[in-house]
């Protein structure tokens, strides 16, 4: 019965891990999502420098969480979200504000994708 | 994360459920649960293995949930009877002292050509002389002959019965164990004494040397490598 103990804790602890990894990636998506859409206003508004400075502090927000990433989000997602990140770099670099905005729209659909890919929903645990 | 574990806990007890219902015949020395777990482990941890793209985290969180549930659910099981038969059934007499139990061998989807083979692996041809056949909860059937037909004991035939003594292991290609040897009641010097008498330079000379504690040794050369 000690054991069975020390399996309910463990599997206590995981379930408890994974809800925070929920919430974890929750604010983390979410500082993602605030940043493209910062950088998106400022294309709109014509400022394509600005909306690139704004895109590579999101960018750094990105790769700094390299390890979390592909250590708990399947590598397709990762990698999708990455090549997203750069079509809409190179849009920018090319001063071509509105073919950026299919690229915003590419970028902002997969962080929504990693963010609803862990939410406990019955279509996602069926 | 959490998908996965929800994921691993719903197939778990569906698979469980399942393979219940499917009878003990299915399981083959495998208490259910464990068959459960065996069925799904071997294709989770070959799943991350294989494809480079799934995180090895969603295979280990699968597993340590799967190894959690089935450690619970035995801590339950030896607590609470009455789960133990709910979910691993109880055994059941295909043969009572003679007579076929049609309606448990229905039950437990045993064929009697299953049966009967089962009964002739363990040398029986004659259902006149099984007293019971008992199909254990990890699906074996043990079979219990008739008195008369059982083997004779040495209690029977009132033969002495000694001690059957433990060959204990002092060598083992050309280890000395000191944990037998000190079970045994010798020392390292009467071993190399041993081994300088059967023509051995030491230990290292020795493939197998075992003794039981009356002093009955067994003893095998180490042979030259090819």
């Amino acid at each position: 019965m000690k054991k069975a103990a020390v399996a309910g804790a463990l599997l206590l602890g995981m379930l408890v891990l994974s809800f925070w990894n929920i919430r974890y990636l929750d604010r983390f998506t979410d500082e993602l999502t605030a940043g493209v859409e910062l950088s998106r206003a400022r294309c709109r508004e014509g400022d394509l420098s600005g909306a690139r400075r704004v895109l590579g502090e999101a960018k750094e927000l990105w790769s700094s969480a390299r390890g979390y990433t592909h250590i708990f989000i399947r590598h397709a997602e990762v990698d999708a979200a990455a090549d997203a990140f750069c079509e809409l770099f190179s849009a920018l670099e090319s001063e071509n504000g509105e073919g950026a905005e299919g690229a915003y729209e590419r970028l902002l659909y997969h962080i929504r994708c990693i963010d609803e890919m862990e939410h406990v929903t019955w279509e996602a645990v069926f | 994360m959490a998908i996965v574990l929800l994921r691993t806990i719903i197939i778990f007890t569906v698979l469980l459920l399942c393979m219940r219902l499917m009878g003990k015949r299915q399981l083959g020395e495998l208490e259910l649960s464990e068959l459960v777990v065996s069925v799904l482990v071997a294709d989770l941890a070959s799943l991350p293995l294989q494809d480079i793209g799934i995180p090895l985290m969603n295979g280990l969180v699968a597993i340590l949930t799967l190894f959690c549930l089935e450690l619970i659910l035995s801590g339950l099981v030896l607590r609470f009877g009455r789960l133990r038969t709910a979910l691993f059934g109880k055994p059941c007499f295909l043969v009572e002292k003679g007579v076929i139990n049609q309606r448990e061998l229905h039950k437990n989807r045993f064929t009697l050509d299953e049966l009967t083979e089962e009964l002739r692996r363990q040398s029986v041809t004659d259902l006149r002389i099984v007293e019971y056949a008992v199909l254990e909860t990890d699906g074996t059937l043990n079979v219990i002959l008739i008195p008369s037909a059982r083997p004779v004991t040495a209690g029977q035939m009132g033969v002495a019965d000694e001690e059957t003594p433990w060959p204990y292991v002092l060598i083992s290609d050309g280890r000395i164990l000191t944990e037998n040897l000190r079970k045994c009641g010798r020392d390292e010097a009467w071993l190399r004494e041993e081994c300088r008498l059967r023509g051995m330079r030491g230990p290292e000379d020795v493939f197998l040397f075992t003794c039981t504690a009356s002093g009955t040794v067994y003893f095998a050369a180490r042979e030259e490598k090819p």
